[in-house]
């Protein structure tokens, strides 16, 4: 959990730099790439500069690489059915029981295993940052009366359905077209909306009809690891 | 390959493909892109008979195509007009622009199958572990928990199967229900076994103190001299192109492919740069073909 | 220098009333081997994680545990992972890294060792452990014995005195078992290693131990050197307690105690002395043995009953623990056992009539001496020396445990299976492969399997066991060849729509937790019950509920019931969908013995309500017990299906302890059934 006016410091810090790279790829269109990657980079720093000063139980570290595998390995018993993966449902529940870092470091890190069995390619880092950040935003959003809910659930995987398709889009389509324009970006997103919306929807049918049971099944684990808050 | 450009040590490897990679997306001169795209196709086919390439070029020839065709769609600039699609202009200089794009894009992504093959798990965690020891460690870990978690989720449809949950002309709910309830069995299962584990590590010292690392591989005379080569003519070619030599203007109309003293120079740093590994593997093959012939 | 002193330890988990170790006194000697047995839910896991600080369970302790004398608790954290080592049951949730190399460096690096170091360390332990060749392999590419080998090692890097094991065995098949074994006693025996170990596979281990300790409801029961324990059990006569005996020991400790209840009334009868004499060759004694026996005898020997020490410490000395020093002990023994054998024989075969007493006049006494043996009819009928009151004694004995009596029945009448039973099972050339390019699994396979049998398969691992179970179950899909049951083919999954012939297959594999998808038992059953298309009060829940001892359990979340239940719970699933077939997959897998005989008497409940039962096994005690007909797969082919009795008799290998003891010496005598003891 965050915590402390330096906690919060380095993440602004960060953010703040992220935010001064993205702007500098506006001035500099033929260095989008590098910079959007540099960009990618600072904005996930914090979270990993935090988790490296941690001293961690076995149980917490445990923790976190088991739900990591997990997510990276789910989508296996849905090999039937390419469009489904719940992935980001699975990083959303670990999110939702155990925190807003837990949350980001869970979806980072199936990234970074998935790619590392399947080869890392230039979009691991923006696989990284999304899922992350669905588990992150999952996290902060946890205990108010909006996640609490299921519609609020269903609206908040709704969204990120989309919101990942789009934040992949970043690398390849917009890093190789040379007019940034809305015409692009609206067709970028048209070319994906198919993806993004099954993405969605899925994480809406797997939030409505399994999100109880996962929250107890995690929220038991939470209790035998000792990992209850004070 | 036992000594080639694989064996050296992982930080010169990365600090290659690093160099590489941003050589990837910043040059798009005609000439540094078909010698970079020549260069990382020949560095698979060194590598390993180009046989993960291959596995993998359909779909990045797609994505390529889809560039090359969606650049002239969206900007007229240009001053050579080639025809008209839907009342706009599709000119020359766009559908060259798409094409150095993709084939960027190409460069990149097959740079990525070769780093791949130099830089395995084990390698990226060597490098990762003395900059963020904690992450490398628990990305060790997750990465051991895959191949057991993959046989557990066998194991549980195995028994789904056997009572008769799993069938194959089930709809596409029904499956993904069932699917669910794999995984909450694989939960369930694993986080209780996890418990397990975290006595074990316990047991063995964990937590007790700073972990130390046992691979501690240093860099030999030959990982050194690399390193300052690199240096030398892969900075050349970075300096070069951040002050402006080989940036190649496409509009308004096609730049010339001309090239002054200059650019001859940080022409030969680059292909130096990019004809290295090539050249240390083939050295190496010949070597061995030289002692099998002598057996 | 004592290694352990626990003395008057009481523990009670958070939460709970109730004691699970009581007034726990030991002391474990520096270089001793001391072999931990008991029932599931005995205390033994927690007495040994009591043993090792960072394993040990939340609760509450009283009474104190010493470790070189210093109290456990107050030792530094280092010490305490560098001295004492401990290795777990499973042996793929011990891994944390990737590879075999990291996993050895783990420990070294934990705490803190540079890398020169750890170089050094592992240099030297590699090659103790024979494990060069898979030094760089990914842990997930070994085999379940090489990963246990691995954890071993792992432990032995940082070079501990004292080694704790906990069922380290339980998961392994026997040959990778054995050689575990054999590495433990070598780490005794050359290093000078306190060992430690909690184990039901003591057929091994019984003879390297140097002392014993049998646990009961959180009590030391017993606490003696392997031949005393072996003597003293006999002596108690109680059944749970022989059962922890190696069946070799256990023959010899109930034949004893017969002996003696024989000398008692015919005091010109056998002298139990002689018998022992006539032992051929001095039992054999394991080094490390030899120094706590000593001291060990000078306290204990003294509670034998009604003996003297120096005679129990004789008498000890006699135990055969071993297959060469049981038939050394045989060939004393020969001709009483025979007689005794012939009779069980006849009494098991007339079906607990009673009515062969005239036959066995002259063996009486021996009669009478087995029923109080086993314990159950009590000593009053020995007593009164009355031929035919004994023999229905016997007929009590084997009788009043019900299914296990019926079974040595069936075991002994079935020998040759009638031809024209009707096949439930046939499998016709049953091919398969995992993928295109990889080895044949079954390589046209075929087997029958007859209404009502209980049939063994036997097979090394990767002979394609549980394969071929999971080709019947429908699990796999085999190549070629044909699966029917009850002459009906069973369709290709693909087209079968869910339920019909494939549901009258029950598949029970060895790890229940596979089954458990939900948080209560309750919801679990409610879950199977809807899927079935049943009514709770329609279906056969309660009746099931009752045979299997699983009622009460209905808020409880399977993962908080006991293994043993947690088995049955499985079983239950799986029967709820009442199936005429029941295959099972290596049922008797890490159980400790006791558990094996309750399982065996429900299997036989299930099986006396008209199911037929398949199960693959690598337990030959288990199936020679209670089995009709066994098989061995070799090489994906069936490589001999005979009855149980044929085909231990015909084994060479692959056949009971008692049976390699016996040999040509008593040629009939298979397991300790025979010979009336249960």
């Amino acid at each position: 959990m965050i915590k402390g006016r330096t906690g919060w410091a380095v993440y602004a810090l960060c953010f703040a730099a992220a935010g001064a790279v993205l702007l500098a790829t506006m001035w500099r269109r033929e260095l989008y790439l590098p910079l959007s990657l540099l960009m990618v980079f600072l904005a996930m720093l914090p979270f990993f500069i935090r988790f490296e000063r941690r001293r961690l139980r076995a149980e917490e570290l445990l923790l976190i690489a088991m739900l990591g595998a997990i997510a990276a390995v789910s989508r296996i018993p849905f090999a039937p059915l390419p469009s489904v993966q719940p992935v980001s449902f699975v990083v959303i529940m670990a999110a939702l029981v155990f925190g807003a870092e837990t949350g980001f470091l869970v979806g980072a890190i199936a990234a970074i295993v998935s790619n590392l069995f399947l080869g890392q390619g230039p979009w691991t880092p923006w696989q990284m940052f999304s899922w992350g950040m669905i588990g992150f935003t999952a996290g902060l959003l946890r205990n108010t009366r909006f996640m609490g809910s299921l519609w609020g659930k269903n609206l908040f995987g709704l969204v990120w359905g989309f919101l990942f398709g789009w934040i992949m889009n970043l690398w390849g389509l917009l890093g190789f077209v040379e007019t940034l324009n809305w015409q692009v970006v609206f067709a970028s997103y048209a070319a994906s909306f198919a993806f993004d919306l099954t993405h969605g929807l899925s994480n809406v049918f797997f939030l409505t009809l399994f999100s109880g049971i996962w929250l107890k099944i995690l929220g038991r684990v939470k209790l035998k690891y000792g990992l209850l808050e004070h | 390959m036992v000594y080639g450009f694989a064996s050296l040590h992982p930080r010169v490897c990365f600090l290659y493909f690093a160099l590489l990679l941003s050589f990837c997306m910043l040059f798009l001169h005609p000439l540094l892109l078909g010698a970079t795209l020549a260069a990382v196709i020949g560095l698979n086919l060194s590598l390993d008979g180009g046989r993960a390439l291959r596995r993998s070029i359909g779909g990045y020839m797609i994505l390529a195509l889809f560039i090359f065709i969606v650049n002239p769609l969206f900007s007229s600039r240009g001053a050579t007009i080639l025809f008209y699609v839907w009342d706009r202009a599709v000119t020359l200089e766009s559908v060259v622009y798409g094409a150095l794009f993709s084939v960027s894009m190409l460069c990149l992504l097959i740079a990525f199958t070769a780093l791949n093959l130099v830089l395995n798990p084990g390698k990226l965690l060597l490098l990762l572990s003395p900059i963020a020891p904690q992450t490398a460690f628990a990305v060790t870990v997750t990465m051991r928990f895959v191949p057991l978690l993959t046989r557990r989720l066998k194991a549980i449809m195995t028994v789904q199967r056997a009572m008769g949950y799993f069938t194959d002309g089930m709809g596409r709910r029904r499956y993904a229900r069932e699917a669910m309830e794999t995984l909450h069995a694989l939960v369930s299962w694993s986080l209780e076994e996890a418990l397990q584990t975290a006595a074990s590590m316990r047991s063995r010292g964990y937590g007790i103190g700073r972990r130390s690392s046992a691979d501690e591989q240093t860099m030999d005379g030959r990982d050194w001299l690399v390193c300052w080569v690199l240096l030398v003519v892969g900075g050349n070619s970075l300096i070069g192109r951040l002050m402006g030599v080989h940036a190649y203007e496409v509009y308004p109309r096609l730049e010339p492919l001309g090239e002054s003293p200059l650019g001859w120079l940080h022409l030969a740093s680059y292909l130096a740069f990019l004809a290295l590994p090539l050249i240390m593997n083939e050295k190496e093959r010949l070597h061995w073909r030289h002692i099998r012939s002598n057996m | 220098m004592a290694s352990y002193q626990i003395e008057h330890v009481n523990f009670r988990y958070p939460g709970s009333e109730e004691l699970r170790l009581k007034d726990v006194s030991l002391s474990i000697e520096e270089g001793e081997f001391v072999l931990l047995c008991g029932p599931s839910g005995s205390g033994k896991t927690t007495l040994l994680r009591q043993l090792k600080r960072e394993a040990a369970p939340e609760g509450r302790l009283e009474g104190s545990i010493r470790y070189d004398g210093e109290p456990l608790d107050s030792l530094p954290p280092r010490r305490s992972a560098e001295e004492i080592g401990m290795v777990f049951q499973d042996p793929d949730s011990q891994i944390v890294m990737s590879t075999v190399w990291q996993e050895l460096a783990f420990a070294l690096e934990n705490l803190g060792y540079p890398a020169a170091a750890i170089q050094r360390r592992l240099g030297e332990l590699v090659p103790f452990f024979g494990m060069e060749g898979w030094l760089h392999r990914e842990v997930h590419e070994l085999s379940g014995g090489q990963k246990q080998l691995l954890n071993l090692a792992s432990v032995m890097s940082l070079r501990p005195k004292t080694l704790l094991l906990d069922e380290p065995t339980a998961q392994l098949d026997p040959v990778a078992a054995r050689e575990f074994i054999g590495l433990l006693s070598r780490l005794n025996e050359e290093l000078g290693l306190t060992i430690v170990i909690s184990e039901h596979r003591f057929e091994d281990l019984f003879p390297l131990a140097s002392r014993v300790v049998l646990l009961r409801d959180g009590r030391i029961a017993c606490n003696a050197t392997p031949r005393e324990a072996a003597l003293r059990i006999g002596g108690e006569g109680s059944m749970e307690a022989l059962r922890f005996l190696p069946s070799i020991a256990r023959m010899f400790a109930q034949t004893e105690a017969n002996g003696k209840s024989v000398m008692a009334f015919e005091p010109e009868g056998m002298n139990p002395q002689s018998t022992f004499a006539a032992l051929s060759s001095p039992a054999r004694n394991s080094p490390a043995a030899d120094v706590p026996q000593a001291s060990y005898a000078e306290q204990e020997g003294t509670r034998f009953s009604g003996e003297d020490a120096p005679t129990a410490k004789g008498r000890a000395a006699s135990v055969p623990l071993t297959v060469r020093e049981g038939k050394a002990w045989l060939r004393g023994s020969q001709d009483r056992l025979a007689t005794q054998l012939a009779f069980a024989g006849t009494a098991a075969a007339s079906g607990l009539s009673g009515t062969a007493s005239a036959a066995a006049g002259n063996v009486a006494s021996s009669v009478a001496g087995t029923a109080a043996a086993s314990g159950i009819s009590g000593t009053a009928s020995a007593a009164a020396g009355n031929v035919a009151s004994s023999v229905a004694g016997t007929a009590a004995a084997s009788g009043s445990s019900g299914t296990a009596g019926t079974a040595a029945g069936s075991s002994k009448s079935n020998a040759p299976s009638s031809p024209d039973a009707p096949a439930l099972l046939e499998c016709r050339e049953l091919v398969f492969a995992y993928g295109k390019d990889e080895a044949l699994v079954l390589n046209r396979l075929s087997l029958e399997v007859e209404q009502g049998q209980w049939m063994a398969l036997f097979g090394s691992n990767g002979a394609g066991k549980s394969t071929l179970l999971q080709c019947i179950a429908g699990a796999l899909e085999p190549q070629r060849g044909a699966i029917s049951l009850g002459g009906e083919k069973l369709g290709r999954r693909k087209l079968q729509g869910g339920s019909e012939a494939r549901s009258r297959i029950g598949y029970v594999a060895q790890n229940p937790l596979l089954y458990f998808t939900r948080d209560t038992v309750g919801s679990q059953l409610e879950d199977r019950l809807r899927r079935l298309g049943l009514e709770r009060s329609a279906s056969p829940l309660a009746e099931l509920e009752e045979l299997l001892e699983l009622g009460g359990l209905q808020d409880r979340h399977p993962y908080d019931i006991s293994g043993g239940q947690q088995q049955k719970l499985a079983l239950l699933l799986v029967l709820l969908g009442q199936p005429e077939l029941l295959l099972l997959d290596e049922p008797t897998k890490g159980l400790d013995p006791e558990s094996k005989h309750r399982l065996a008497g429900l299997l036989e409940n299930i099986r006396s309500k008209g199911t037929t039962l398949l199960m693959v096994s690598h337990d030959v005690e288990f199936a020679a017990a209670y089995t009709d007909r066994c098989g061995l797969l070799f090489d994906g082919q069936m490589a001999g299906l005979q009855s149980t009795r044929d085909f231990m008799k015909d084994n060479y290998y692959y056949t009971t302890a008692v049976r390699r003891a016996a040999g040509e010496l008593l040629p009939e005598l298979l397991t300790l059934k025979d010979l009336g003891y249960d």
